[in-house]
């Protein structure tokens, strides 16, 4: 609490640490003259509730009783994320946190109550307790078997009573029954099921949140930045489905905690491993296949957990090869696979010590190799967290992080003796402490410090002829070395039963200290930014079932990705905040009202404004490769984005579910760019003029319906049909329908006819440009505004089929889908085409529109034992 | 080298995507509005120093329009320079006239009859233009409409190619190196266009042997001295000659404009093509208008592989 007494005067200070601190406080800052308070009103007003409430915990402490815990499953002893923690009789609840850990302040008294633990998928336990003392409650919840399960994401009662809004959950078991391209699970792409989420092209695990951009989401895997999630472009994510536990989106709202991008906060959390049994778990696909195994180290005490994945393409591919190698007319088939490893331990210090270590390891590789050429392109990141979990007391527990993470790609090409390589790459080494205090049970504080010290290494070129020295050695590149600093302090406070506020600030700053590693000159000027970043958020409960919220969140960004195409690609690069080049800041304010519908049904709507300041973005024809003064090439704008997002959901019965709607604008203005502190007009796009950007998409709809079959039906199969049915447990069908309009992309209007310096020759036979001149007239399209046309609507419906089977020795899955069902031929990008007549000669241009997948239907087998 | 680096992972992409959108015949014509476009006048001259001016005059299109160059007639087109004005005067070539076949290469320009019309229009002169390295060259043209175009341009000094060297390999093939220095005190922009020649040899079905000499052109490209800034620099080729092999290397030392102009250029015709260029604005030094203005020198070394 230092920074609240920090804000009080002397007297006051005086008067609360007497006996009656609450009264005194309020009467010390009546005290004050009118006029400042009038001034600062509101702020005051936030303060006195805070410091109030805060102060009545200790002057009360006598008369409370907390109850704390961790809950776990029982079979995998796994923490149960989002856990509902319910004393009915007193109208009171919590949730577990993200490490499965709850803690509720009641006042203290005689009577026996019931608590209930309730989690989907789980069968529900009461626990009796007297509330007279502090009480230590683990509870393990036995998982419902599996033609009991519902499949929900929010918990109905969750979303009613807590201030956060605009944020989506997905368990690994919510993805793992709706259907998925070839057949491969992944939790990023359920997530842009959801609405205000969006993909990219068509495919694409890149995300884009309301109106944001794919570079401005905080992408966390157990704490741990992933700068680039994406393996083969963007088709799939680095989220190996057996290893991820749960995956949480904020689109706004953002808890204090979070802080670096604009846009969104995407909170992966991996499997901790079975405590109390070794058990694997895997499965094959079309295009890659599983591994994962668990078990304890020391029973109930430490455990592990280690998945791999791999894409078996390659394997094929050089059996080709190798058939004909013979062959001088085959030209062979380059390379292609990529794996991750994800791996986790677990260790139980002592009651109140707790240690994780996790890591991950990922690599996508191409290879070419013809005769005396050889050409490499490997990216991949690497990341490791160690975190110690402390608990002071039930009411005061820590999380410190101590990470380490990079993304770094190299494209190598040997050409006999001569060598180039092309690299980027980013590596951050992070420590970071959060602390939880649940004073009582109007307020949860949080606060907490982070520093994170990046590297970056942008478009390093190295050439070599084998040699020592020679034209051909050089290198060529930058390093920069910056840190990033954050601080904050936000509390949960719940003001009555109806009205829950959580005030919190941040304090972030950024210094660019690339200098301190030049030698002898410096290139770069030593620069710092900082940023203050206010969030509020507000809930009231109109009735039980119906709350209205409303937030605000300012977010800062010091790091800007390189580029320059519409699709993720490996070579898009991370570049720091410098002189030059000041961070991204953006404000988003929501507000948006939850209602729950009987038990089964959850509606909300929210509305949602953001601006977007200093966004970045590159000349045209911007060389974002090689260049040693890449800054050059930036120019600066701002953004705005405005929507409205509809939800709603049906989180138990046989039929789950849910129907997002989004409409939604987002703009761009380049109007006019600052350098070196004086306005550049030279460098604007579009003449200066706001235009649509990318990802602006006017309405996205997503329809998503589980559907689990009546067990009469599995009972006739099993029973009836016999073999191959025998053991079948459950079978359900789910379809996922997705639309979306067509995004902005820029087309040229016109052309230009060029004639070109080869002309000369042409016609006169002698010129600057011998032998054949190819074409004596070309053709450049005259491009004028940014996004100036629209792809066609994009829509498509996935179908799966998955049938759950239990043999003696553990458990099995098929599923059966198809990805487009119904062929759609939805527009993966539009190009220009010459236009010919019957004769074959070329009159015109016309556009064509190519498209990736049609229906592609596959199959995936999974175990588990 | 820029060029070819930039292309990597977007050819790596494309070559995927060719390769799924083959397998379901996934590429379909499109009827695709288009935005309404303003027709802009585009003017391209190369001044050579020694060389007859050159300039064409023509109208851009709405891009889904049937192509047909529309030329600007009776436009007053000057060029000023230190030494005095030089008056380019209009040319209209008919090209089935059998005559212009003694310079021109009329097969080439008869496949596109359709697209250039019965007549070709240009702006040229006699007299060749002075040689005057660094120095300005103002063009000024005004059309029938009174539209005024403007710009100003240098010719460079030529960058000489200091050797040619060969190397083979193992396998006896050899590749070739052109050596040139790069000036520390500029700013400086080259084109490399590099060509071979080599005798093709066919046994005909009556016994007879048939030859002839084919070119190709090797490479061609444009780069900035970032990378070498001030230091000797050496472009390179594949081992791909045999002896006997001509080899053509030419060095264009070219303006900034010129430079930003096929930077520009070639991003717009990538970015046409596919979705991962990033749309770019054609950059012109033309006031007024669109094209290019632009000094041209160059070196052109010939050279046979020798054993």
């Amino acid at each position: 609490m230092p920074a609240q007494y920090l804000m009080v005067d002397k007297t006051v200070m005086k008067a609360i640490t007497q006996t009656k601190p609450y009264q005194k406080l309020r009467m010390s800052t009546f005290t004050m003259p009118a006029s400042l308070l009038q001034h600062k009103k509101g702020l005051l007003a936030a303060f006195m509730l805070l410091m109030g409430s805060l102060w009545s915990t200790d002057s009360a402490i006598a008369q409370n009783a907390t109850i704390s815990g961790v809950i776990r499953a029982k079979t995998s002893g796994e923490t149960l994320i989002g856990a509902t923690v319910a004393i009915p009789v007193l109208k009171k609840g919590t949730y577990t946190d993200t490490y499965g850990f709850f803690s509720l302040t009641l006042p203290v008294s005689d009577d026996s109550v019931e608590v209930k633990i309730i989690v989907n998928g789980y069968n529900t336990e009461s626990r009796k307790l007297v509330l007279n003392k502090d009480i230590r409650l683990d509870v393990e919840l036995t998982e419902l078997s599996l033609d009991q399960v519902e499949i929900t994401a929010n918990s109905v009662t969750e979303e009613l009573n807590s201030t956060q809004m605009s944020v989506s959950r997905i368990t690994v078991a919510e993805a793992k029954k709706l259907p998925a391209l070839f057949g491969e699970v992944d939790i990023i792409k359920t997530l842009q099921l959801k609405p205000g989420v969006s993909a990219g092209s068509e495919g694409n695990s890149g995300i884009y949140v309301r109106g944001g951009g794919p570079d401005q989401n905080l992408i966390l895997l157990d704490n741990t930045v992933l700068y680039n999630p994406s393996h083969l472009f963007g088709f799939f994510s680095t989220f190996n489905s057996d290893a991820v536990k749960t995956a949480e989106i904020y689109k706004g709202g953002f808890p204090s905690q979070y802080g670096g991008r604009l846009s969104s906060v995407i909170d992966v959390k991996l499997n901790e491993g079975n405590r109390r049994k070794f058990s694997a778990a895997g499965g094959l696909g079309l295009i890659a296949s599983r591994l994962t195994v668990e078990g304890p180290i020391v029973k109930d005490k430490a455990s592990f957990m280690i998945s791999g994945r791999r894409t078996y393409a390659d394997i094929i591919t050089r059996g080709i090869n190798q058939l004909n190698e013979d062959n001088p007319d085959f030209n062979p088939i380059p390379d292609y696979f990529f794996y991750d490893l994800n791996g986790k331990i677990n260790y139980e210090l002592g009651e109140k010590d707790q240690l994780f270590l996790s890591g991950y390891f990922g690599q996508d590789r191409f290879e070419f190799a013809g005769g005396s050429f050889n050409f490499n392109f490997d990216w991949g990141n690497t990341n490791a967290n160690l975190r110690w979990n402390h608990f002071f007391n039930p009411k005061f527990y820590m999380n410190t992080s101590l990470s380490f993470t990079d993304y770094e790609y190299s494209i190598r090409n040997r050409f006999d003796d001569f060598s180039f390589e092309l690299g980027s790459k980013i590596s951050d080494g992070a420590l970071r402490t959060d602390f939880t205090w649940l004073p009582n049970a109007q307020h949860t504080v949080r606060f907490g410090v982070s520093g994170i010290h990046h590297r970056f290494v942008v478009g390093r070129l190295e050439a070599s002829n084998g040699e020592d020295d020679g034209p051909f050695n050089f290198d060529f590149g930058d390093n920069y070395y910056a840190m990033e600093w954050g601080a904050y302090i936000a509390d949960d406070i719940e003001v009555n039963e109806k009205l829950k506020i959580n005030l919190g600030l941040r304090v972030s700053a950024f210094q660019d200290f690339t200098w301190l590693y030049q030698d002898p000159n410096p290139r770069v000027d030593s620069t710092f930014y900082g940023f203050l970043e206010p969030r509020a958020s507000v809930k009231y409960s109109l009735t039980e079932n119906i709350s209205w919220k409303a937030s605000y969140a300012r977010m800062a960004q010091y790091l800007h990705l390189v580029a320059n195409s519409g699709t993720t690609l490996p070579t898009d690069i991370w570049y720091p905040s410098t002189r030059r080049v000041n961070p991204q800041s953006s404000d988003q304010i929501a507000t948006g009202i939850s209602i729950g519908i009987g038990e089964q049904f959850l509606l909300t709507n929210e509305v949602y404004y953001k601006w977007l300041n200093n966004q970045v973005d590159f000349k045209d024809g911007a060389n974002l490769f090689v260049n040693d003064d890449l800054e050059s090439e930036f120019v600066f704008g701002r953004g705005w984005a405005y929507g409205n997002e509809f939800y709603i959901e049906k989180t138990r019965g046989q039929l789950t579910g849910w129907i997002g709607y989004s409409l939604a604008w987002s703009r761009r203005q380049f109007a006019d760019s600052m350098r070196n502190g004086d306005v550049d007009l030279t460098n604007v796009i579009n003449d200066g003029d706001p235009f649509f950007a990318r990802n602006d998409k006017r309405h996205d709809i997503s329809v998503v319906a589980i559907y689990s079959l009546p067990r009469t039906w599995t009972g006739y199969l099993r029973n009836k049909i016999g073999w191959p049915f025998k053991k079948l447990k459950e079978m359900s069908v789910s379809g996922a329908w997705d639309f979306r309009s067509g995004a902005a992309y820029t087309l040229a209007p016109g052309f230009i006819p060029s004639f070109g310096e080869g002309f000369i020759s042409t016609l006169t036979g002698q010129g600057s440009t011998p032998g054949g001149n190819g074409a004596p007239i070309s053709f450049i399209p005259d491009f004028t505004n940014r996004n100036n046309a629209r792809l066609p609507d994009y829509h498509k419906l996935d179908l799966a089929l998955t049938l759950s089977f239990k043999p003696k020795w553990g458990e099995t899955e098929l599923i059966i889908s198809a990805y487009n069902a119904y062929n759609r031929r939805n527009a993966f990008f539009v190009f220009i085409d010459t236009r010919e007549n019957d004769d074959g000669v070329a009159t015109g241009f016309q556009g064509r529109l190519v498209s990736l997948f049609p229906l592609i239907p596959s199959f995936s087998w999974n175990f588990k034992f | 080298m820029q060029q070819q680096l930039n292309t990597y992972s977007i050819y790596i992409l494309l070559v995927l995507t060719i390769l799924l959108s083959a397998c379901g015949n996934l590429q379909q014509d499109i009827e695709l509005e288009l935005p309404e476009y303003e027709p802009e006048i585009s003017v391209e001259a190369y001044l050579q120093a020694g060389q007859p001016y050159f300039l064409t005059l023509v109208k851009s299109q709405p891009y889904f329009d049937d192509i047909r160059v529309e030329y600007l007639s009776g436009a007053t087109v000057t060029v000023s320079h230190s030494q005095g004005v030089d008056t380019l005067q209009e040319f209209n070539i008919d090209i089935s006239d059998p005559t212009l076949g003694l310079l021109a290469d009329t097969a080439l320009l008869n496949t596109f009859s359709g697209i250039f019309g019965e007549q070709l229009v240009f702006y040229g002169s006699f007299q060749p233009v002075p040689t005057l390295y660094n120095e300005d060259f103002n063009l000024k043209v005004e059309t029938l409409d009174g539209e005024q175009l403007t710009a100003t341009t240098k010719i460079l000094p030529v960058v000489p190619i200091d050797s040619l060297v060969q190397q083979f390999n193992d396998q006896q093939e050899a590749f070739v190196l052109t050596f040139f220095t790069d000036d520390e005190t500029t700013t400086n922009f080259y084109r490399r266009v590099f060509e071979f020649q080599r005798l093709q040899v066919d046994s005909m079905d009556n016994g007879t042997v048939d030859s002839s000499f084919v070119t190709r052109v090797d490479q061609d490209f444009i780069t900035d001295d970032i990378v070498f800034n001030g230091q000797p620099f050496a472009f390179g080729t594949d081992f791909q000659f045999e002896v006997g092999d001509t080899i053509f290397s030419t060095l264009y030392h070219i303006t900034e404009d010129y430079f930003d102009f096929i930077t520009t250029r070639d991003a717009a015709v990538a970015a046409a093509l596919s979705p991962f260029g990033q749309p770019a604005v054609l950059s012109s030094n033309i006031n007024g208008g669109k094209g290019i203005f632009t000094g041209i020198s160059f070196v052109r070394e010939t050279y046979v592989i020798q054993e």
